[in-house]
């Protein structure tokens, strides 16, 4: 039998995250009720037309130059013709030639090592509204809320051989669109959807075989679970020797299947066209620069940055995963360059503590200046690691200064070389059996003896200096 | 060119016509001949425009000049919902309402 | 039809004369009103130019403009005026003249029609049109034709064939129409009155029911030059809701004064001039020409070699634009359900199809066979590929005169009937109108003499984009040289 391998090739809308519509000044929202941001424009009433929005054709440039692909200083809205309620105006404004981004592409990573999935090309479009089906009347009830919500499509090459690498794929082109603000997405708000073309071939043919195209898939895992589904079926079917045919699929988590949903043998015929209520898009040279000079430093840049800062892998991942960590973080470390100390504090104080009060790091009362300050305290001795922990619910429920916090709280360590070396005489003094011990060379009695101090310290004191102090006096 | 009748039925098809719609099938068949003919008639003058010697010429889709650019990102307000709303031929509360989708 | 005589009647007045009367207070907004109101139900039974007459809304707001008084920031106080019922009006049923959207009422004022009232305007009626402005005669409309107020037997042309014949009838001084393929200006040339189609991009399209986008604009029509200018310069300007409107500045065009016509050049093209004209048109134009002449005008014939390909180019991108325009009524939303549809499909089918004229259903059916597969580089790109070379032909000509200068229709208006069944000849009257909105240009149009049988023949000029001044100050100059007819 010959050996088979999947061809995959990805379309993926996300949501731009803008305040209103694509053409028309209604505002995006969701949770409302039905047909309740809808005006003429998107409800496709007699006589309305079209406004881009400026706003929109920003946001899928700034996806476009993120993602190494060439943004196109005039695109074109064409008008894609079908008949669907959900589509007020019986087409759909997307565009075919030229689209706003070409080209681009994305390296991803996988246990056999790295891949450069190449984009096709990156278009705006615009959302239908949405249809609900009523059994028990039997009518579908439409609704146009969503009808105009600004969208990008982005299309990749065939470039991908198994599921693995396009979940990798999608969450990284995920996290990289939410890090740029370029849309929201929320995977169960369907901001971010994802619609998978699946064929089979002979390993290693150049050629490319009839393919099925699974639409809608809303969460990673499914588009992972829809491929393996899918080519297994093909894999049968081949087996079997049937034919692939070229149709749409659903896939039904519920039951871990896909299902066909229309043929091509029905296909629209959809008649594009230049929408000729639109002017062509114009991203002058000059206004491509400007948008080039705000991209904020991608995620795989920070990650870099982080980790040569000094970063665990492990930190830099939760503060890359946190919206406005790293921003916090930055702060933070410009206040007091100890980037590790920082992190600590951060990953294992501050964002559980956001996460559980649910909100941004930059919002919190603890700013990063406070942050700084208890981790200049920790450095310097002043406080004890469980001291400094200890203070963090007070600093985060009022922010303030740590020092004096720490000031009136008494547990300020002891930090002073003449306050310890006083105490360790007396310790020295009270334990002459072990100080002989010690000096006959079982050094380990060395943190008994710390311990000692501490105790009679009271905790106080800064058990690294007395260990230094402990040691220099007994080897005099 | 000569339309014929498979493409003419095609095409209505694609518009969502019906061309024939409450003729008696008696006269249904005449006025589908009737239009297709008229069809290649109508199609047959178009054809002209391909002894046009049309070589590097760009498409003009539109002689707008100097157009207005996008517009900011500002909700505004449209027309009133519950206006569009009583429009509809039918409706469920906030709904357009139409026959189920199978 | 009537004379200008010293005991005008009040509905008699042009826009301009009525303006002036309004703002010095010498007549009401009410009197105006009601004298055109009264002139409209007089007329109308023979007419049928008015689709709705909003008799007391008009009477009530011209109640209101007089208690406040005039202002002479509002170039049209007190005016009543008529929009072709394809202007989105807020409240006021707005049919296209299909019976699709016989019970249609808009939730919003096209930006002409805000313009307009803002100016001072009484909304008089809703005028009658070929269903969606597809067609040259009224005959399309879904409520019946108009007829010509010249002679009741004969078309209004069209598809602002309401719009003209009320004009030309003196039901109000002024309407407001639109013009596709030459919508405005060959009623204004059948009826005896006066047409401007602006540049594409010069007033905006919101608000007005789509036929073909790339080819739609609003315009005016009246029965003096002078009175289309007063309306563009409330119409014209930069609207931030349509994208394709122009951003250049607004000229004055009510400072346009009537230009010298010793000197002025004018081009006739010679692919319209050489077409066949009726004998009647063909006289009356032949000897308007030679007055022109004889007052030192320079004449000169030139051929912009396209032009003969106008007629399927327009044909095939119009009806390609309509075809998607139209996609919108399909009974979900608004406008005609089919009672007791099965299935989604039956919804669609039923409802278009019972609803839809048959001249709407023709030209969908034609565009989108254009733009289908297998089809569209043949017949839709091959055509905006000529459109450009038609373009270009106007430019390279306008390079060459002042201004071009044609007929607007072969013939002098018709029988009803008389085209119905034959959609193609239908088609190729229009041929010395449609050039223009390929290429964008403006064109005015305005009445060239009185033809032996009593009708009406027309002629237009044909400016640079944006040249609309230029263009009324020479169509002034021509208004003096052949009166106007109403």
């Amino acid at each position: 039998m010959i050996e088979m391998e999947p061809v995959i090739g990805l379309e993926i809308h996300a949501q731009l995250k803008t305040a209103t519509k694509l053409f028309c000044s209604c505002p995006v929202a969701r949770g409302d009720e039905p047909n309740s941001h809808i005006c003429e424009i998107c409800s496709g009433q007699p006589g309305a037309l079209p406004r881009l929005n400026a706003r929109a054709v920003e946001l899928a440039a700034r996806a476009g130059l993120a993602l190494g692909a060439e943004v196109n200083e005039i695109s074109i809205f064409s008008r894609k013709n079908y008949f669907y309620p959900d589509l007020p105006n019986g087409f759909q404004t997307s565009q075919l030639d030229p689209p706003i981004c070409q080209g681009g592409g994305l390296a991803i990573e996988n246990q056999t090592g790295g891949k450069f999935i190449r984009l096709n090309r990156i278009h705006l479009e615009d959302d239908a509204g949405k249809c609900l089906h009523d059994e028990q009347r039997g009518q579908t009830l439409v609704d146009l809320n969503r009808a105009g919500t600004p969208l990008i499509e982005i299309v990749t090459e065939p470039d991908l051989a198994s599921s693995a690498q396009a979940v990798e794929f999608i969450k990284k082109l995920h996290e990289i669109l939410v890090h740029l603000e370029v849309t929201e997405g929320r995977l169960e708000e369907g901001e971010f959807r994802c619609d998978v073309n699946i064929s089979l071939r002979p390993a290693g043919a150049a050629y490319l075989t009839t393919r099925a195209e699974i639409k809608n898939l809303n969460s990673f895992r499914h588009v992972g679970q829809a491929i393996e589904y899918e080519i297994e079926r093909q894999t049968g079917l081949y087996d079997q020797g049937q034919p692939v045919i070229q149709e749409t699929r659903l896939f039904d988590p519920a039951r871990q299947e896909t299902r066909s949903l229309r043929s091509k043998e029905e296909a629209h015929d959809y008649r594009y066209f230049t929408q000729p209520d639109l002017p062509p898009v114009v991203v002058t040279p000059a206004r491509l620069a400007a948008l080039r000079a705000a991209l904020p430093p991608l995620p795989g840049q920070i990650r870099s940055r982080l980790l040569a800062q000094g970063l665990t892998g492990e930190q830099a991942a939760v503060l890359l995963d946190r919206r406005q960590a790293v921003e916090y973080f930055d702060l933070a470390s410009q206040i007091f360059d100890q980037p590790g100390r920082l992190a600590a504090l951060m990953t294992e104080l501050l964002l559980p503590a956001c996460q559980r009060d649910n909100i941004s790091p930059l919002e919190a009362r603890l700013t990063p200046a406070t942050l700084a300050g208890l981790a200049r305290l920790m450095a310097d001795n002043t406080l004890s690691r469980r001291a400094a922990y200890d203070l963090f619910p007070e600093l985060w429920e009022k922010g303030g200064d740590p020092a004096a916090l720490a000031r009136a709280r008494g547990v300020t360590q002891v930090s002073d070389a003449g306050a310890i070396a006083a105490l360790a005489a007396e310790i020295i003094a009270a334990h002459p059996a072990e100080v002989q011990n010690y000096r006959a060379g079982q050094t380990k009695i060395l943190s008994f003896l710390v311990g000692q101090l501490m105790r009679r310290s009271q905790g106080a004191a800064n058990p690294k200096l007395a260990g230094e102090v402990l040691t220099k006096m007994l080897n005099e | 060119m000569p339309i014929d009748l498979t493409t003419v039925l095609h095409t209505a098809e694609l518009a969502r016509l019906d061309l024939t719609y409450g003729l008696a099938p008696d006269k249904a068949q005449a006025a589908l001949d009737k239009l297709a003919a008229e069809m290649s008639g109508i199609i047959g003058h178009f054809d002209q425009l391909s002894a046009v010697d049309t070589e590097g010429v760009e498409p003009l889709y539109s002689p707008m000049l100097e157009p207005l650019g996008p517009r900011e990102d500002c909700p505004r307000a449209g027309s009133a919902p519950e206006d569009l709303l009583s429009q509809a031929p039918e409706r469920l509360g906030h709904f357009f309402a139409v026959p189920k989708i199978l | 039809m009537t004379e200008m005589t010293e005991t005008t009647e009040l509905y008699q007045l042009t826009l301009t004369e009525a303006a002036a009367k309004l703002q010095s207070r010498e007549i009401s907004a009410q009197e105006l009103t009601a004298a055109c109101l009264d002139r409209l139900e007089s007329t109308e039974p023979a007419l049928q130019a008015c689709l709705t007459v909003l008799a007391d809304q008009a009477l009530e707001d011209a109640a209101l403009l007089d208690r406040a008084g005039p202002d002479p920031d509002q170039l049209l106080w007190g005016l009543p005026l008529t929009f072709k019922d394809i202007y989105c009006t807020k409240g006021v049923r707005t049919s296209a003249a299909s019976r699709m959207l016989r019970r249609y009422i808009p939730s919003y004022d096209a930006e002409v029609v805000t313009r307009i009232k803002k100016a001072g305007a009484v909304v008089l009626a809703k005028t009658n049109l070929d269903e969606f402005a597809m067609g040259s005669t009224t005959e399309f409309s879904a409520f019946g034709p108009t007829r010509n107020p010249w002679n009741p037997a004969k078309v209004p042309g069209g598809s602002s064939g309401g719009a003209a014949a009320s004009i030309a009838a003196c039901q109000s001084p002024g309407a407001l129409g639109t013009d596709t393929g030459g919508s405005i200006r060959q009623p204004a040339a059948l009826c005896g009155c006066v047409g401007l189609k602006p540049t594409y991009g010069r007033v905006s399209r919101y608000g007005l029911i789509a036929y073909a986008s790339s080819l739609d604009q609003p315009g005016p029509l009246a029965r003096r030059v002078i009175d289309c200018a007063r309306l563009l310069q409330v119409m014209a300007g930069p609207d931030d809701r349509d994208n394709t409107v122009s951003t250049r500045p607004v000229d004055d065009y009510l400072s346009a004064r009537p230009a010298p016509l010793r000197g002025l050049r004018l081009g006739l093209p010679r692919e319209l001039w050489e077409s066949r004209l009726d004998e009647e048109t063909s006289a009356i134009l032949k000897a308007a020409l030679k007055t022109l002449e004889e007052a030192g005008v320079e004449l000169k014939t030139l051929s912009l070699p396209h032009l003969p390909h106008s007629v399927a180019a327009y044909y095939i991108l119009a009806t390609a634009e309509a075809s998607t325009n139209l996609a919108r009524y399909d009974g979900v939303r608004y406008g005609h359900r089919a009672d007791d549809p099965q299935s989604l499909r039956d919804l669609y089918v039923a409802s278009r199809s019972e609803a839809l004229g048959p001249e709407v259903r023709r030209r969908i059916l034609l565009g989108t066979f254009a733009l289908s597969s297998g089809y569209y580089d043949a017949y839709f790109k091959k055509a905006a590929k000529v459109r450009r070379l038609i373009r270009d032909d106007f430019f390279r000509a306008l390079e060459e005169c002042d201004f071009l200068c044609s007929p607007v229709s072969p013939l002098t208006a018709w029988d009803f009937g008389k085209f119905t069944d034959d959609p193609l000849t239908a088609y190729q009257m229009d041929l010395m109108t449609l050039p223009v909105n390929l290429a964008g240009l403006p064109g005015l149009s305005l009445p060239a003499g009185l033809a032996p049988g009593g009708l009406p023949v027309g002629w237009q000029l044909i400016g640079r984009p944006f040249g609309e001044r230029d263009l009324l100050g020479a169509g002034l100059a021509l208004e003096e040289a052949f009166p106007p007819l109403t």
